[in-house]
């Protein structure tokens, strides 16, 4: 089995400034969502995180990325 | 007296439209409310003037269920102000508005009813004001309070709807929570910069892991926004009451304004 993985990555709203809307990117088996924060750089400090989705599902920052997930990420709205 | 009433409206209305002066006329002379009168001809299929032209997306009978509708809108900043007007527009009977802040500069971007003589005065009071002389068949209760959600219920629980107007996550959560536990129908929706974000009837714990600030504390929230997502809860809200279509019920609906974006999960 192939030690690394093929993930789609979606951005939205703020998280594309000085990112991306949509990449691939490879990554090792074993990969959490929240590596994947980690490394754009997202935390509640800075860009809060709101709905994160994997394959059109709400997941946790613990979920264990698969090959050929598609992660979507949305920054916390809370204004009114 | 009821006989002379109906023959009033009967007798006065033009084209089964009712007139302002007439209602007043008739409100003055029988000792009657606007709402008492508006009712009584909705129900002869006379609509009062005012909603001629929310005909025909909304029946003389439906007309007549938002007149006997109550919507509770918590928090009345951004969001809330503009909601607020919209369903008195639309003609919603009962409105129960809460915030505890006054008007403060910064907020005349985009808070309705919020002017230069507004400043540091409490936005419901303004806003019921406002709100009333749009509609004087409208009942306003305004409170001048910090909503909390788990103490405060007994003060929304007659409300056919719940909006949430507010500005933070955590009253949020708690506001969604509270509804779905006692099933009133509850619209959620919130903004940051050109980013909106609307569901119903859900509670919140997909888009809110814990209850601190989101995106809008550094970006801000730009007066279409406001209106945008204001006219998107008032529709949800008016959907719900009359069973029209469908409604983000167990959905999110995320807009993007920048890239005329609008995605549903």
């Amino acid at each position: 089995m192939s030690k690394s993985i093929n993930i789609t990555l979606k951005l939205f709203a703020q998280y594309r400034d000085d990112r991306f809307k949509v990449e691939q990117r490879v990554y090792e088996r074993g990969t959490t969502a929240q590596d994947i924060l980690d490394e754009l750089g997202i935390s509640e400090h800075r860009l809060p995180l709101g709905v994160l989705m994997v394959n059109s599902r709400h997941e946790k920052e613990e979920y264990v990325l698969q090959d050929g997930d598609i992660v979507a990420l949305f920054p916390k709205v809370g204004g009114g | 007296m009821l006989e002379e009433v109906i023959e009033n409206i009967k007798k006065d209305s033009i084209e089964n439209f009712l007139p302002y002066e007439v209602e007043k006329k008739i409100c003055n002379t029988y000792e009657m409310s606007y709402k008492e009168v508006e009712q009584i001809a909705l129900k002869m299929n006379i609509t009062p003037l005012r909603y001629k032209r929310n005909q025909t997306t909304i029946s003389p009978s439906s007309q007549l269920k938002l007149l006997n509708s109550h919507v509770a809108i918590v928090g009345c900043g951004g969001l809330g102000g503009h909601i607020a007007e919209i369903l008195t527009r639309i003609g919603v009977g009962k409105l129960s508005l809460f915030d505890f802040d006054i008007f403060e500069e910064h907020n005349l971007n985009r808070q309705n009813f919020s002017n230069i003589n507004a400043l540091g005065k409490e936005k419901v009071i303004v806003v019921k004001n406002g709100i009333e002389a749009i509609n004087p068949a409208l009942h306003v209760e305004a409170y001048i309070h910090k909503f909390k959600p788990f103490e405060d219920f007994n003060m929304i629980k007659d409300a056919n709807i719940v909006i949430d107007a507010l500005d933070n996550p955590q009253t949020k959560l708690e506001l969604a929570k509270v509804c779905k536990d006692n099933s009133i129908d509850f619209i959620h929706g919130a903004i940051a910069g050109l980013n909106g974000q609307f569901t119903t009837c859900s509670t919140l714990e997909n888009l809110y892991r814990d209850g601190s600030s989101g995106i809008e504390s550094s970006i801000g929230n730009p007066a279409f926004s406001v209106t945008f997502a204001a006219s998107i809860q008032s529709a949800e809200a008016i959907k719900k009451l009359l069973n029209l279509g469908e409604c983000l019920e167990d959905k999110i609906l995320i807009t993007n304004l920048l890239e005329n974006e609008f995605i549903i999960l």
